[in-house]
């Protein structure tokens, strides 16, 4: 083309500009009346268009005759605008119907929640949002049914036992999948507590319970126990937002209990002296001057301060969104000496690219916690309970300033509490990253393939130091008889996951389906150190592992690696949104296994019928009807990683030669191995029903799961004849059933908006089979106790076995009439039931005597919105299960001598024929502390978890200051509890077992005024 | 294609098997991989030697057999042991009763790991291999006679439980006590014929061959085969296994002189490792001797759980030549010199020297247990390294001359050994022309001078109530408060023992 003929052209091409040219702006705004930044303003027709600017602002030189602009936003309903000879335009663009739609997050995926045939629930930020808790499954307690959580320790950063749909498993674990940003997390992390104080709530976008087998099985061999899918928060196309968020409060215990006063004290403890035949306790001698009367849970409790401040920024581009935060979270504990320091960096960004999206989550975190010294199994609460009143805290003239119990206190052996978390250093540090880096490929409509790459890192250090210090009890400390010490355990836990999946979604006419296929790869590592020393050298000047030591404990360590892979398949398909049906496959291979069982296939399916859908339910009333089913296969692969291998112990050390020297050994473990362990398996039934009327603005939904945990992984009891302790075997079956049932209700009368919501699950747990020749296993004895939970078929996992109690014998005769009772019986004991009717007591009449199984948890909560004002409050509670109370065993059982509970003022005297309180009198005499229902109580609680009062500042009011709003709020969480459980805390996880009141760190009450700044 | 070709390799990459083959657990050996060279059967059969080192082995609990023999008084020291004064114990008692019959059997697991893992081993030394056969032969034997002394007939398991639980070593039924005895006696020979007579100063304390002899004759002393027992016993003193000697009486309950002339058999100890209060094998596990400060009566780092009693301390009393060596070797009384308690006080609680639990029981007097305990000065916390010399030579003349005596009367050589034990003590020889019956009665009261509180007692008055012949009254089951004849001459075999296996009977009376 030569230059006039070029010159020609453009001349053409004005001229044609020129006829026709016009120029038009206009804003682009979404309907809160928010400008849209880089919306596509599009001429149709020609290939002439652009994008909105910051302010949403757009000028366009339009050359059709009749210019029609076709404004585009994703994530919003395309808008096409005729001109019509306007200069300027103003837009507002709808979001996108689908995309209002509930979406929710699934394996591997989303769905639309109309679609959902499977049993799953979703939270969202909102449910998280302003609470005054450390991690996000303390918040959600109480709002999913199904979703059981309890707080094991309420220490700062204390970890929760969460089950879904109940407990499937004897030996293995029993927690869900976590599965955070597409990446399966580590649960064991570090610091003894919670992994989860690691990632800081409120970056936390949507919470998605995946509960039966369908929903669940897209991660089959780990998806036993459900699956809990986390997203966090990412940024969205749009002006930037800034928001800074600040709460500060205090925490304090929910209850103390009622001991005995100095005086009281030496009363009780003198009628134990004489009903025991020994003589008082020297300091307890009437007449003596009682120079103490200390308060001993006064002095370890305390008022904690709470504060947490969070700054994030999210915006973004069509090509470029992020979220970016940074939060640091400082809590100090209800007992003195105990915290929880966390500093969380987030970074989320998604880039677009044309058929390319790229992607990463990345969370950097470092907790450092200060906790409770646990010596001898004791918690400090133990200590506190046994600490006699008369008993001063502190003594100047003692190393350390602290005084103790002693000989003449009747108990040299018994550490004083406030000594303990004031001298000795116990505490942890983690620091995590945990991230991913996905890359997604659309090679044509609705066919992806997306790689995800994720880590989860995390190094810890845990560490104890004790210096030297004296109680002046004549003796050395206990728990600490050979001086000052320092222990450290340093470790690396590592996880990386590798995942490939092609997805296929098309819709054909009323036929949509959803096809998706993959690869995953895992390899775990978990590597540790761990050593102590003790020695005179160690000392608040030189509080860490050096060489100074005289008794050194042989240090340890550990490798181990577990390798996962996995093939994916899944097919879900919907015709006309009434029709709806998944179904799943995962072949999973794990080394935990044996070679010969490294892989196993687990299926399931699921069927659904959107009845309100259909012609016929036109002008129905049920603005929602959908019936639901499912069926499926699940494995879980959390057993001991050691089982199916015959380790050697190399701790067996002996001492040989003329300088009585170590002689290394190796010896056979107490493990005898099987090889032929497989997975232990699920199966899993659930029908449900979802109904909606009045617009869906009454729900409810409804579900019955049959969940058969089979091939239990059972650790047997070898006769100790064999040399060995036990093996594994695939050995038992449980079920548990329940129903779940959720309601919502939302309504507005005018400028009042209030939502109601409740749910409610009846859960029951049996065993239903044990291997042949086992009748019965027992576990979870103790020192003070022989076994406490027995495992027998058609009983529940969580059964306690004991001795049934009928009052108190009032006199010899009552004794004499029979049955023959234990050794030592006397008026004012426990009567212990005959159940076998052999006529005596004997240890065949331990029976059933209660049942940690919580058989009714339920939610239920309240939101108003009152123009600027907003109140919210969440109950949550439980019903019909029992704990072993220790707390009534260390206060009421007379087994050492220590202060005891107000409730033994009442104890058996032949002048106060209680017939509840047993007389005050040494076990060694009597039989009073023997496992019974006695020390067995009720565990139901309803406690008001969450109160959040709120008021808004818009725009209008904020006037001048560069705010987009501001909430200023007040928040409360476990303001009240309404329980007959006498111990601290009905609320008992229990470590080792499922309700046992171990006297461990009580939950606390918190109340906290937040401000939430978004600019 | 080219990028489709790389995703299908994504897709693939470490499919399967051999990828998981690959992760590495690291927390201990294993099985599998291990019981290759003549190093690693050294490592095998020293862990055979480590129950000896449990609480149920001689670590802790051999002290509760003296509660039971009457010689140990309990204090409140003893609170968790009160089972075991007055035969109060029953089969779900805690302590001795279920973790003698532990301990001894997983001893008897890794003897036997070892003789059934010996052959496949490569040695490039010979000797050793026979060396090591000999060590678990012995161990093995050694295990079965506490058993048998313990429970009488127990099941045998001559190879080790392979995890079959379908197989006969699951759940066995008792052998009979006689089977276990001629089980203990055919390992104990071929010990005796295995091991050496000594080891150079490294291996010291490993069994020798006078060890395995030593046993064979307590053995067969305790079936009553008096003729064979005398015999064995006559090779250990003819010095066929090597030269044993008295040493200065104190020598065998203290630190120094371990592992001397007199010792035959003792488990060896060591303090400053692991925690004092600990058991089984754990990184955290002490090597150390607990009885020592179970019983030591002093205010530091000691117990004081058991007193002598005023029964034990009357029949020294009948004694007075023995308060120069033995009583004062065995039992400390204010006035005695004992370290820089110079001297034990009248009233050692006022002087500060005896912990208080030791005036726990009311009435009884000042005593302590000085044998085997550390004193004033004690080296540890429940971590003293005293070796507890299990089977000394002073013994085996002992156990001579009472096996000489019921086979072929009082003969010189009779009175010859025993006289050596009394010489050695500084006390005149016995008198000349006792009768068979008088001079078992001198006996009895000899192995009581001369064994108090090393934990004899027991199993003495129990066979001696298989004596075919007149018994002394403090040798009979009458001096052990609580006695319950046809009962207490054997603990009652655990309660989860008796769970886990079905095929087990109880002892009678529990």
């Amino acid at each position: 083309m030569n230059f006039p003929t070029r010159l020609l052209l453009l001349f053409f091409l004005f001229g044609t500009l020129g006829l026709h040219a016009q120029q038009v702006n206009g804003t682009v705004f979404d309907v809160d009346g928010f400008p849209l930044t880089g919306a596509t303003v599009q001429e149709m027709g020609t290939t002439n268009g652009t994008q909105t600017d910051l302010d949403g602002r757009f000028t366009l030189n339009v050359t059709s005759e009749e210019p029609v602009l076709r404004i585009s936003y994703l994530g919003y309903l395309a808008q096409e605008v005729a001109v019509e000879g306007r200069d300027q335009l103003q837009i507002t663009l709808a979001e996108d119907a689908e995309t209002l739609e509930e979406v929710v997050v699934i394996g591997y995926g989303t769905q639309t929640k109309d679609n959902v045939s499977g049993a799953l629930s979703t939270l969202s930020s909102e449910a998280i949002e302003g609470r005054p808790v450390a991690s996000f499954q303390t918040a959600l307690q109480g709002q999913v049914a199904g979703l059981q959580i309890t707080s094991n320790s309420g220490a700062p950063g204390g970890a929760s036992n969460v089950r879904i749909r109940g407990t499937g498993s004897i030996t293995g674990g029993s927690s869900p999948l976590y599965v955070v940003d597409g990446v399966i997390v580590q649960t064991g992390v570090g610091i003894a507590g919670d992994p989860f104080a690691t990632i800081n709530p409120s970056d936390i976008a949507t919470v998605t319970v995946l509960k039966d087998a369908s929903a669940a099985a897209i991660y089959g061999a780990r998806a036993a126990n459900g699956v809990i899918i986390i997203t966090t928060k990412r940024g969205r196309t749009g002006a930037p937002k800034i928001s800074l968020n600040t709460y500060i409060g205090s925490q304090g215990v929910t209850n103390t209990l009622d001991l005995l006063n100095a005086e009281q004290y030496r009363q009780v403890r003198n009628t134990v002296a004489e009903n025991s035949g020994e003589a008082p306790i020297t300091n307890l001698e009437p007449g003596r001057a009682l120079p103490n009367d200390t308060d001993w849970q006064d002095a370890v409790f305390q008022n904690g301060l709470i504060q947490n401040y969070e700054l994030a920024a999210s915006g973004g581009t069509e090509g470029l969104s992020y979220y970016a935060s940074l939060g640091h979270y400082n809590e100090k504990g209800t007992i003195i000496g105990t915290g929880l320091e966390r500093t969380t960096l987030r970074i989320n960004t998604d880039t677009r690219l044309g058929r390319f999206k790229f992607g990463n989550s990345l969370t950097v975190s470092r907790s450092q916690t200060e906790q409770e010294y646990v010596g001898q199994g004791n918690s400090i609460l133990a200590w506190t309970l046994l600490s006699p009143p008369t008993v001063a805290i502190r003594d100047p003239d003692n190393i350390g300033g602290f005084s103790g119990s002693t000989n003449a206190d009747g108990d040299p052996r018994i550490l004083n509490p406030v000594a303990a978390q004031t001298l000795i250093e116990q505490g942890g540090t983690t620091n995590r990253i945990l991230g991913n880096v996905f890359a997604e490929y659309e090679f044509i409509d609705g066919l992806n393939l997306r790689i995800n790459a994720g880590v989860d890192q995390s190094s810890f250090r845990n560490r104890t130091f004790a210096p030297f210090f004296d109680l002046g009890t004549g003796e050395a400390v206990v728990t600490l008889e050979e001086g000052a010490q320092v222990s450290e355990n340093l470790g690396e836990n590592l996880s990386l996951l590798l995942e490939n999946a092609l997805n296929f979604q098309r819709n054909v006419s009323g036929h949509s389906i959803d096809l998706l296929a993959g690869y995953t790869v895992q390899h775990t590592e978990v590597s540790g150190v761990g050593l102590r020393t003790v020695g005179q050298n160690i000392s608040p000047a030189l509080p860490v592992i050096s060489g100074s030591a005289i008794l050194p404990s042989p240090p340890g360590g550990f490798a181990e690696e577990v390798r996962t892979v996995s093939i994916i398949g899944r097919a879900m398909y919907d015709y006309d949104d009434r029709y709806l049906a998944t179904v799943n496959f995962r072949r999973d291979g794990s080394s935990i296994f044996s070679r010969e069982n490294y892989f196993d296939n687990f299926y399931s399916g699921s069927l659904g019928w959107v009845v309100s859908n259909e012609d016929f339910m036109a002008g129905s009333a049920l603005s929602t009807l959908k019936l639901r089913a499912s069926y499926g296969f699940l494995g879980n692969d959390q057993i001991n990683a050691g089982a199916t291998l015959a380790l050697l112990n190399s701790d067996a050390r002996y001492i040989l030669g003329a300088e009585q020297g170590i002689a290394p050994s190796l010896a056979p473990g107490g493990l005898v191995a099987n090889p032929n362990l497989v997975w232990e398996k699920q199966q899993q039934l659930n029908l449900g029903v979802d109904v909606g009327v009045l617009d869906d603005r009454l729900s409810f939904s409804f579900d019955y799961f049959v969940k058969t945990s089979d091939d239990l992984l059972l650790s047997f009891p070898l006769p100790n004849a064999t040399g060995f302790t036990n093996v594994f075997l695939n050995a038992a079956e449980v079920e548990n059933r329940g129903v779940e049932m959720a309601l919502g209700y939302r309504n507005q009368i005018e400028e009042l908006s209030y939502s109601l919501n409740a749910n409610l699950t009846l859960l029951d747990n049996e065993v239903k089979a044990l291997t042949e020749g086992l009748e019965s296993i027992d576990r979870n004895s103790t020192v003070n106790f022989t076994a406490r939970n027995r495992i027998e078929v058609g009983q529940s996992l969580f059964a306690f076995y004991g001795y049934r109690t009928d009052g108190v014998y009032q006199d010899q005769a009552e004794i004499d009439a029979g049955p023959t009772p234990l050794g030592g019986t006397a008026p004012g004991d426990l009567r212990l039931v005959d159940v076998d009717g052999d006529g005596a007591i004997t240890e065949d009449d331990r029976t059933f005597i209660g049942d940690a199984n919580q058989d009714v948890q339920y939610g239920f909560g309240l939101r108003l919105g009152f123009r600027q004002l907003d109140f919210s409050l969440q109950f949550q509670g439980v019903s019909g299960n029992q704990i072993w109370n220790d707390t009534k065993y260390l206060t009421q059982a007379y087994f050492r001598v220590g202060n005891l509970s107000t409730d033994v003022l009442d104890a058996w005297t032949p002048s106060n024929p209680s017939t509840t309180q047993p007389r005050a009198v040494s076990p060694n005499i009597a039989n009073n502390d023997i496992g019974s229902d006695f020390f067995v109580e009720d565990g139901d609680y309803l406690r008001l978890k969450n109160l959040q009062l709120g008021y808004t500042l818009g725009e209008n009011t904020l006037g001048a200051l560069p705010l987009s709003n501001a909430r200023l709020y007040l928040a409360a969480q476990n303001l009240l509890t309404f329980t007959n459980y006498s111990g601290y805390d009905p609320e008992v996880g229990g470590g080792g077992g499922f309700g046992f009141d171990n006297v461990g760190y009580p939950q606390s009450r918190r109340v906290t005024v937040g401000l939430h700044l978004g600019f | 294609m080219r990028y489709y070709i790389f995703l299908l390799g994504l897709l693939l990459a470490g499919c399967g098997s051999d990828y998981l083959d690959e992760a590495d657990v690291f927390r201990d050996l294993e099985a599998g991989t291990f019981y290759r060279t003549q190093d690693d059967a050294v490592l095998a059969v020293t862990a055979a030697y480590t129950p000896l080192q449990y609480q149920g082995g001689f670590r802790r609990y051999p002290y509760l057999l003296d509660y039971m023999s009457g010689d140990l008084i309990i204090t409140s020291g003893g609170r968790q042991l009160t089972a075991y004064p007055g035969f109060q114990f029953n089969a779900s008692s805690q302590h001795l009763v279920p973790a003698k019959w532990e301990a001894m059997y997983v001893g008897i697991n890794r003897a036997n790991t070892v003789l059934e893992r010996l052959p496949d081993i490569e040695f490039t030394d010979e000797e050793l291999r026979t060396h090591i056969s000999g060590e678990a032969h012995f161990l093995r034997g050694l295990y079965y006679f506490e058993l048998v002394t313990h429970y009488g007939g127990v099941p045998i398991y001559e190879r080790p439980f392979d995890g079959d639980l379908g197989g006969e070593l699951f759940r066995p039924a008792r052998a009979s006590a006689e089977e276990v005895y001629a089980l203990i006696e055919a390992d104990f020979t071929e010990a005796a014929a295995s091991l050496p007579n000594k080891y150079d100063a490294a291996n010291l304390g490993r069994a020798t061959a006078g060890a395995a002899q030593a046993m064979l004759g307590r053995a067969l002393l305790f079936q009553e085969k008096y003729g064979d027992a005398a015999a064995a016993l006559r090779r250990v003193i003819d010095g066929e296994f090597g030269e044993y000697s008295l040493v200065s009486y104190e020598e065998n309950f203290t630190l120094d002189n371990e592992n001397n002339a007199e010792s035959v058999f003792e488990v060896q100890y060591a303090t400053g490792i692991g925690r004092g209060f600990s058991d089984g094998d754990s990184p955290a596990t002490a090597e150390s001797n607990w009885i020592a400060t179970a019983l030591n009566p002093g205010r530091v780092r000691a117990f004081a759980n058991g007193l002598p009693s005023v029964e034990v301390d009357n029949f020294f009393r009948q004694y007075p030549e023995e308060d120069s060596i033995r009583r004062r070797f065995t039992i400390a009384r204010p006035g005695d010199t004992w370290g820089s308690w110079d001297p034990i006080a009248e009233d050692p609680i006022a002087a500060n020297q005896w912990r208080d639990r030791t005036g726990d029981v009311p009435g009884a007097p000042f005593l302590g247990v000085r044998k085997g305990t550390e004193g004033p000065d004690p080296i540890g916390f429940v971590q003293s390294p005293i070796n507890l010399r299990i089977l000394r030579y002073a013994e085996v003349l002992l156990l001579y001359a009472e096996a000489e005596n019921e086979a072929n009367g009082p003969t010189a050589a009779a009175y010859g050994a025993i006289n050596r034990v009394r010489e050695r003590a500084g006390v005149p020889d016995l008198p000349e022309g006792l009768a068979q019956d008088e001079f078992f009665a001198r006996l009895a009261a000899e192995r009581r001078l001369e064994l108090t509180f090393e934990f004899k007692r027991f199993f003495d008055v129990v066979r001696w109530m298989r004596r075919d012949g007149p018994v002394p009254a403090f040798a009979q089951p009458s001096s052990m408060p609580g006695f319950t004849e046809n009962k207490n001459e054997l603990l009652p075999v655990p309660e989860g023992e008796l769970i886990a296996n079905p095929n087990l009977t109880q002892n009678p009376g529990y």
